[in-house]
């Protein structure tokens, strides 16, 4: 029978979809018996940096994933006291520590704007400009949001709050138990959460509102929502566009993660603190390969382009125009082409050398008008730029040679030893060994490639290493007298050149297409599409349910005893190890006691850490993953296959209460 | 899985082409041992003591495997391989089948009904022999049969290669044997069709049978097997011995064609169809539900199988590497049998839909009609003219079937028969001769089956017998309702039977060693023959299932069994038989359960014993992953995984969840 569903065509959009708050689909809550209170969803929940959190309870505590906060956790790591690996419980409220430049908003209001007709494209601009900069009210952040390709512009306010403090976090191993083998699969046994605790003006904050605990476990066949906010899907993509994915994009993408990812593996096999400084940045890189594969295995489904070509002649059969289609077929090949170059100039994630060089392109875009500047580097934009740098970098000279050198030689292999790319690189860095002098008085033999080498030793070196040599690279040109200089200032104009004629030939044909294109799909279809994430708030919904994948059947909840059971299969080998506390614990653990749940609630990246409520509005666990089948839900939703994946509650409990003795912080959540 | 192998499809296809990545698998004759590839694979060589004891512990069970365990005619298979004995003897009042079975002594085993066993004596090359010619082959091959053929003796003549060699295979029969232990069927089923072909795994799938003689007395076993002394571990060489059933990873391409565009479509939804038709009949009452479980289960396991096997067929890279190893071949050999082998191919094509619509689903009691039937008829002709399904040992087997004494509730039967109509209808059209004599002027098929079903004397075991071996003129005489349907149908039915006999099956056979010669001159000799339901040796090493996409180690523990099912809210298949509920206090859950290898088995194989280099037992094979079931058409040593019960849980079945059994764990230990 379940050979049959698979059988029938894909209903791509009768899909559930994530929805914004004062958008919300009555008829489909309704049927599942769900009333959501937008206006104490929209406060209750917030957003991180790196996804979502919750307000759990009426001291500003936060609930989140343990892989949102990991950077936070990382940076407050050390040799010493490595909270990473060890996990971390703040017994005293002054023992909580605080996340270095983290920020949580809250959603205040969404304003739509009345329409004033017919203005000239220049003069709207600077309307929401001015909409989201200096009509933006005072105590709150503003954000223009532009949903449905642009058919609806709105306004997002956010109050914001920097003090924001790390709690309880659970040992990296308990959190990410099965590593890479199991992120993006089910079943699943990970205890992925963290505490955080807002602060305002030096106090606990006191949230208007806060979400409560769920008094009775969640089962088979409930409904459930999610609040959270996705960062980002191209359901509305043309054919064309999704083809450009598929074909050129995502293959670019994945060279340059995995040429990337291959650098740090080898760099962390050099010693244990090498491993140590790597980890996080590994994980991420695991965690972002797997999640585009998943994609474009997805786009290679001929059933998923098959479904979109139809739906996509619908919708054309029904519009006069086919002008926006052609441009957006334009704008896909112009995206193709420039795919690979763009994926190789990639600098690592978090690098001094990709900081400098956005600072460089930021430089010469402000000092055009504000309306001629590339869309990335408007205002306020410039100002995100501005608190990034301001921050201090922590710098890991000899991991970040590594990754350059990567780099480069990535850049060469793809895209020629003639490329305008690789020959700046090549101009600053001479493929020989640095003269004995600039060795940082070390010896040649103790590095084992001579331009790794060389570039440790610009990076140990470097001035711009301090925040505020970095910001007056924004204002000014500097003397460049250092070779890490030299080398940012040859690759930026050529970064800066990529990124302009990506905005003349891929967005900008595409700004009138899109909007064309999703009125004439809203004329077809009906308002009843959601539309693309845009890592603003949003509300899913779905029950919990079983899933099989792979033609083996999936239960709805995995228990502590299938941990065990997991790790004891495979002998308890990395990633399959229990870390210490929780197999001290062990004996004592219901092994019956659930641990992790699925849902076919539709989230993706940027909804880790969204709660998940129950119909009375109580939260009973929190998302922090998704099945595989749940990738190609950047492209589409399917019921049958796509799973939330959800820590559930009563493992919060038993972790906070049996392993890591957090039992102020259990009660503090009503646990 | 590797559920028993049914001797179902009449394609007993043998031929030859084109491989393709299995150069790492096979199933390899115990006289053929590939001895540089074991060498090179695994650095082991098996010498001839070694070989020898594996032969004399295997044992054919009814078709599937299984192994001599103790110097007194045990034998230790599968549970699903002796499902059918045990669901023959069970009953409402005394259900076995449910609660598991333990005989405290010798006196208590209980017999199987219709169950042989078979004990390979010797492999003889008779090649030579044999002429190729068909008529000639089939009167050839049948006189050797004959001629060393007798009470407990029986000889069948193997064609390898598609018969480019013919081997002849001397056996003893014994048809005593009997149940000494059956664990819970849930706890040997854990996870049902859900779970099937599937892994990670956790079953307790085993049983243990006696061996009887003549004189009533348990026979001496020719040699048994000792259980290992040392735990396994990832990366041990790991062998099976057993009875593979079928593959056809010789076949030529035009072959393959037409079974993923014909025969292979044909065979999903009449089972499919026959699965829906048993379904809804056990939602009628639990009686029902009792009835139709171990039918059903066979049903959708052979659904699953083809569900795995057809996408291989589908799998353009493997069917491209097939089809241009054959280019390469064809291009240094003669046309014609190639030629030959696109017209069986094509006559395939335009039978096999009536052959399906024909096909009475085995164990049903228009089955055993339609044997009865047909058997008598090929007896009554001269052997060149027999169909090769219904004479000689195959024929054996088949009148075997027919005098078993086993259960047809008139309920299951009227679903069956009904069901079997429906599909003839369908496919064949209202009009068809077939379809007409089937209906026999009833207004739908219900009230059809009811009428053939009403007053037949079929369902009595000792009336079939005597019916099968009746003279002419009394068996002509005999007037019941469904042999008469059964007589009429088989009017109809022969004609396609023999096209398919002669036009697919004979012709093949007359190919294969013209093709064989081709391919051994361009490929080589060392690859195995494909299955033929005979012995062989299949080798490879524990190992973990492709990592891809959810990693699973090479071993399960008995605390997953407890998970999935806590998983699952103990929700049917997932429930855990009751024993393993009363004594999960005390058991040891990080004992392994189930282990993963990468030896190259298949339908048949259920019931193999698993054994170490030293020649010890370490496991049973139950089942392979479903990557393995595209292993009918190729082997994929990446993907392909054999799944095993552990020795320590056979061990933990007998002595610690049915400690009344602690006596043949005892036995099997040496200790008697």
């Amino acid at each position: 029978m379940r050979a049959l569903i698979l059988l029938l065509p894909l209903a791509l959009h009768a899909a559930p979809g994530m929805w914004p708050l004062d958008r919300m689909p009555t008829a489909a809550l309704q049927a599942l018996k769900l009333q959501p209170d937008a206006q104490r969803l929209m406060r209750a929940t917030v957003r991180l940096p790196n996804g979502t959190g919750s307000f759990v309870s009426n001291r500003g505590l936060v609930l989140t994933n343990h892989h949102v906060v990991s950077d936070c956790i990382a940076a407050l790591s050390s040799a010493r006291e490595p909270l990473l690996q060890r996990g971390f419980v703040a017994r005293r409220l002054q023992d909580e520590r605080r996340c270095p430049g983290m920020e949580v908003e809250v959603l205040q209001g969404i304003d739509t704007r009345a329409d004033e007709g017919p203005v000239d494209t220049g003069t709207r601009q600077q309307q929401l400009e001015r909409w989201v900069g200096a009509e933006c009210p005072a105590a709150e952040r503003c954000e223009l949001i532009r949903l449905y390709g642009g058919a609806l512009i709105q306004r997002y306010r956010y109050r914001v709050f920097d003090d924001v403090r790390l709690a309880f976090a659970p040992e990296a191993q308990a959190a990410n138990f099965g590593g890479d083998d199991d992120n993006f699969n089910y079943p699943r046994h990970a205890f992925d959460f963290a505490l955080l605790r807002v602060h305002a003006a030096g106090q606990p904050l006191r949230p208007t509102q806060w979400l409560r605990a769920a008094h009775t476990p969640p089962r088979e066949g409930d409904a459930v929502m999610v609040t959270g906010h996705p960062y980002s899907t191209r359901r509305l993509l043309t054919v064309a566009q999704l083809e450009a994915e598929r074909d050129a994009l995502l293959p670019a993408q994945l060279a340059q993660q995995q040429a990337e990812l291959d650098a740090l593996r080898a760099y962390a096999a050099r010693s244990a603190e090498a491993a140590r400084e790597s980890a996080d940045a590994i994980a991420t890189l695991e965690n972002s390969l797997k999640a585009r594969r998943g994609e474009l295995r997805a786009l290679r489904d001929p059933s998923l382009l098959h479904a979109k070509r139809e739906l996509e002649q619908r919708v054309r059969a029904a519009t006069p125009n086919a002008n926006p289609w052609q441009a957006a077929a334009a704008s896909a090949e112009a995206s193709a082409r420039l795919a690979q170059q763009d994926a190789a100039q990639r600098l690592p994630a978090g690098s001094l050398l990709d900081q400098l060089i956005r600072l460089l392109v930021q430089r010469e875009e402000s000092r055009l008008p504000a309306t001629e500047r590339l869309p990335d580097h408007a205002p306020e934009a410039e100002r995100a730029l501005r608190t990034l740098a301001a921050a201090p970098l922590p710098l890991h000279p000899q991991r970040e040679a590594a990754q350059l050198r990567a780099h480069w030689a990535h850049a060469k292999q793809t895209l020629g030893a003639d490329s305008a790319w690789v020959r700046a690189w090549e101009g600053v860095l001479p493929t020989t060994p640095a003269p004995a002098g600039q060795r940082d008085g070390r010896s040649e033999s103790q590095l084992e490639d001579p331009i790794e080498g060389r570039l440790a030793g610009w990076l140990r070196l470097t001035r711009l290493q301090q925040a505020p040599e970095r910001l007056r690279l924004l204002d000014q040109p500097l003397p460049a007298d250092e070779p890490l200089l030299q080398l940012a200032n040859a690759l930026a104009p050529l970064r800066r050149a990529l990124l302009r004629e990506q905005e003349q030939q891929v967005r900008q044909p595409l700004i009138q297409a899109s909007e064309a294109i999703a009125r004439a799909r809203w004329q077809v279809l009906g308002p009843h599409e959601a539309p693309d994430a845009t890592f603003t708030l949003r509300l899913s919904f779905g029950r919990v349910a079983e899933v099989s994948a792979a033609g083996l059947r999936h239960p709805w909840q995995t228990t502590f005893g299938g941990l065990f059971a997991r790790s004891d299969g495979f002998d308890a080998k990395p990633p399959f190890d229990l870390p210490p506390r929780l197999r001290a614990a062990r004996g004592g653990l219901d092994p019956r006691a659930p641990l992790n749940f699925i849902a076919t609630a539709d989230i993706v990246g940027g909804n880790s850490g969204s709660p998940v409520l129950n119909a009375a509005g109580e939260w009973v666990g929190v998302a922090f993953d998704g099945n595989l089948d749940s990738l190609a839900g950047s492209y589409h939703f399917d019921e049958a296959s796509n799973r939330m994946i959800v820590l559930h509650q009563r493992a919060m409990q038993l972790a906070l209460r049996q392993v890591y003795g957090a039992a102020h912080l259990a009660r503090e959540l009503g646990l | 899985m590797p559920r028993r192998y049914r001797p179902v499809v009449t394609l007993a296809l043998l031929s030859l082409l084109p491989v393709t990545a299995l150069a790492d698998g096979g199933m390899w004759p115990l006289n053929r041992l590939p001895q540089e590839l074991l060498q090179r694979r695994l650095g082991v060589q098996l010498d001839e003591a070694w070989v020898r004891h594996a032969q004399l512990s295997s044992v054919n069970v009814g078709g599937a495997s299984g192994s001599f365990v103790s110097p007194h005619g045990l034998v230790l298979t599968n549970h699903h391989v002796a499902r059918s004995c045990i669901a023959r003897l069970s009953t409402p009042q005394d259900d076995i089948d449910r609660h598991g079975f333990t005989a405290r002594q010798q006196g208590d085993e209980r017999r199987c009904p219709g169950l042989s066993v078979r004990l390979l004596q010797g492999i003889e090359d008779v090649t030579a022999r044999i002429p190729t010619a068909p008529t000639a082959r089939k009167a050839a091959v049948a006189a050797m049969e004959a001629s060393c053929s007798g009470p407990g003796k029986r000889c069948e003549v193997v064609p390898l290669y598609g018969g480019a060699l013919q081997h002849l295979y001397r056996y003893a029969e014994h048809d005593d044997v009997r149940l000494a232990f059956a664990p819970e069927a849930q706890a040997a089923n854990f996870g049902g069709d859900a779970d099937n072909f599937n892994y990670p795994r956790y079953s307790f799938d085993l049983t243990l049978l006696r061996v009887y003689g003549a004189d009533g007395q348990p026979i001496a076993s020719p040699a048994w097997l000792r259980p290992a002394t040392q735990a396994l571990k990832e990366g041990d060489p790991v062998f099976a011995v057993g009875h593979p059933g079928r593959t056809e990873r010789l076949l030529p391409m035009a072959m393959l064609e037409a079974l993923r565009d014909v025969q292979l479509p044909a065979d999903l939804a009449a089972f499919a169809h026959e699965a829906d038709a048993l379904i809804a009949y056990g939602h009628t009452s639990s009686e029902a539900a009792r009835q139709m479980d171990a039918p059903l289960d066979g049903v959708q396991n052979r659904l699953k199988a083809l569900r795995g096997q057809l996408p291989a067929l589908h799998d353009a890279a493997a069917m491209a590497r097939k089809q241009d190893e054959e280019g390469r071949v064809r291009a240094a050999s003669p046309a014609e049998p190639w030629l030959a082998s696109q017209e069986a191919a094509s006559l395939l094509r335009s039978h096999y839909p009536a052959w399906r619509a024909m096909q009475p689903m085995r164990g049903s009691l228009i089955a055993q009609a339609l044997s009865i039937v047909t058997l008598r008829d090929e007896a009554n002709r001269p052997t060149a003219d027999r169909l090769q399904d219904f004479t000689g040992g195959r024929g054996a087997r088949e009148a075997a079937t027919v005098r078993a004494q086993v259960p047809h509730p008139i309920g299951l039967e009227t679903v069956r028969l009904r069901a079997y109509i429906e599909r003839a209808q369908k496919l064949l059209g209202a009009d068809h001769a077939f379809v007409r004599a089937l209906f026999g002027g009833h207004p739908d098929a219900a009230a059809a089956a009811q009428h053939w079903l009403a007053t037949t004397q079929l369902h009595d075991a000792p009336t079939r017998a005597r019916w099968l071996n009746l003279d002419t003129t009394d068996f002509e005489r005999v007037a019941d309702p469904l042999l008469q349907l059964a007589r009429q149908l088989h009017t109809l039915r022969r004609p396609v039977l023999a096209a398919i006999d002669a036009g697919v099956d004979q012709r093949m056979r007359a190919l294969a060693g013209p093709m064989a010669q081709a391919r051994w001159k361009v490929i080589g000799d060392s690859e195995a023959p494909d299955a033929t339901g005979t012995l062989r040796l299949s080798f490879g090493q524990v190992r973990a299932p492709a990592p891809e996409p959810y990693a699973a180690s090479w071993k399960t523990t008995l605390g997953g069994v407890y998970a999935r099912a806590a998983d699952f809210d103990h929700q049917v298949p997932f429930d855990l038989a009751p024993r393993l509920v009363r004594h999960r206090e005390r058991l040891p859950m990080q004992m392994p359960l189930n282990f993963t290898s990468d030896v190259d088995i298949i339908g048949g194989n259920s019931g193999s014993p698993v054994l170490n280099a030293r020649g010890e037992l370490v496991g049973l094979a139950f089942d392979g992953n479903l990557q393995s079931l595209p292993g009918r058409f190729f082997f994929d040593g990446r993907v392909n995984r054999m799944t095993s019960v552990t020795l320590e849980a056979i061990f933990l079945a007998t002595e610690q969840l049915h400690p009344e059994a602690a006596h043949l764990a005892r036995e099997m230990r040496g200790r008697r």
